[in-house]
């Protein structure tokens, strides 16, 4: 029953990509064909697996991910509305819910394996406030140079200390180039909610540079 | 820096991640452009947004996933093993649906005789129900004499006959036998009991040992804790 191809097929009932694309390859995996099921194999999760990556940091974890993403759109296929928004949309937010839970499983098994999490309750204040303790440096220290701490590094340091939410926006902004209003769509929630966490996720980066010995100021253009 | 509207401040300040990405409608570009032009904050968070853009979120340090032939594999495999499943268990619920009862079965092979047949075996069975029922409806538990055995626990005892009675205690360690003597002695009959206190009543037989004789010889019965007669209640 199982084939292993090793590479995506060329499927040439297809159209080339669009709308139309879309719509007749989900069309045909709801009618379970294995072929068209392969096309968004390799289609759509290089994409969604490096999303993945920078959330649950761990190949493992993102294999398992992909796995329940897959099932999911082989059961729930024809629930895909082409009206309603892109493949792409769609599937983020099923990957979305997965992250987030695969996430809240590596959290209660941190507080599992943590002997001192005594306050057990990890709030996401709480995730960024233990994330940034050791971050404190002297600003005027002139070791944050010599030991490579360049702005962009800073950036990636602090953006691995947000909570997932925060995170996520950001992903979903700046890597993936969603608009506000497919961001609600991918994370089920309405589009203020997410301009708030931008705005808080912001706010959060900002702090974390604080202590790092960077103000906002270094980040203007042309400053850094 | 102040604002004049800090209502357009606000709006365009939510917008600005999305103005780096241009990602925004026409209209809500150009009002943030326009807004920027003259809001040194602005420009500044603008500034802190283009970074993280030039950064690319990580992917510098970040491991690359990639699809590969083992997991598409392994997904169709789950898939299979899913699908087998749901297939197993939609074939055993058939299956059951399908499986007829006792009763079907019966309706199916008579339906299956022969008319004379069946109409035989119809009026044997309407035979064989009117015996038992006639037989279960004429199972009152009565004793010889027509007299009923009834606990005391029932609130309201009934009496059957005008005939002297006894209320009677053994002791703890009488047998059965020893008790079925002593009745047969003194000609009486338990009718009721024991009580929660294990009094049993005894009904002594119409011409045989008088009350008075009777109570005398069962207290003279070392197997006897206590016997006292009981007022006779006429019929109703």
């Amino acid at each position: 029953m199982v084939r292993i191809t090793g590479q995506k097929k060329d499927n040439k009932e297809l159209p080339a990509s669009g709308e139309a694309y879309e719509a007749l390859l989900m069309q045909r995996i709801a009618s379970k064909d294995r072929e068209a099921f392969e096309s968004l194999y390799y289609d759509y999760t290089p994409r969604i697996g490096s999303f993945m990556m920078k959330l649950l940091k761990s190949p493992e974890l993102v294999d398992e991910a992909i796995n329940e993403v897959m099932m999911t759109v082989w059961q729930s296929a024809e629930r895909f509305d082409p009206a309603l928004g892109k493949l792409s949309t769609w599937l983020f937010g099923i990957a979305h819910n997965k992250a987030l839970k695969l996430l809240e499983r590596q959290r209660r098994h941190w507080r599992e394996q943590t002997v001192e999490a005594e306050d057990s309750e990890l709030n996401e204040n709480e995730w960024e406030e233990v994330n940034a303790e050791s971050a404190t440096v002297d600003p005027d220290n002139p070791e944050r140079t010599v030991l490579g701490w360049e702005l962009g590094e800073i950036l990636v340091w602090a953006m691995d200390r947000l909570s997932p939410e925060h995170r996520i926006v950001l992903e979903l902004v700046f890597t993936e180039n969603y608009a506000y209003q497919d961001i609600a769509i991918i994370t089920d929630c309405p589009v203020n909610t997410v301009k708030t966490r931008m705005f808080h996720a912001r706010k959060k980066l900002a702090d974390l540079l604080a202590k790092r010995g960077y103000s906002p100021y270094d980040l203007q253009e042309g400053h850094s | 820096m102040t604002h004049s509207n800090n209502t357009e401040h606000d709006v365009v300040v939510e917008l600005l991640p999305w103005y780096v990405k241009n990602t925004l409608n026409p209209k809500e570009q150009m009002r943030v452009a326009q807004h920027l032009s003259s809001c040194s904050e602005c420009q500044q968070e603008l500034g802190l947004y283009r970074q993280i853009d030039n950064v690319n979120l990580g992917t510098s340090n970040t491991p690359i996933w990639k699809p590969s032939p083992v997991q598409f594999a392994n997904i169709l495999q789950g898939i299979d093993a899913l699908e087998t499943k749901a297939a197993t268990a939609a074939t055993e619920t058939t299956k059951v649906a399908k499986t007829p009862g006792l009763f079907a079965k019966l309706s199916a092979w008579l339906k299956a005789l022969p008319g004379p047949v069946f109409w035989i075996m119809s009026l044997e069975t309407m035979a064989i129900a009117a015996l038992v029922m006639l037989v279960v409806g004429r199972l009152p538990q009565q004793l010889p004499g027509g007299q009923l055995f009834e606990t005391l626990s029932n609130e309201r005892p009934s009496v059957t006959a005008n005939l002297p009675r006894l209320h009677i205690v053994f002791a703890e360690d009488i047998t059965e036998r020893e008790i079925r003597t002593l009745l047969q002695t003194q000609q009486g009959q338990l009718v009721e009991g024991p009580s929660m206190l294990g009094v049993y009543t005894v009904q002594l037989a119409a011409g045989g040992v008088q009350e008075q004789q009777a109570i005398i010889n069962l207290r003279a019965n070392a197997k006897v804790k206590l016997v006292e007669g009981i007022a006779k209640v006429d019929q109703p």
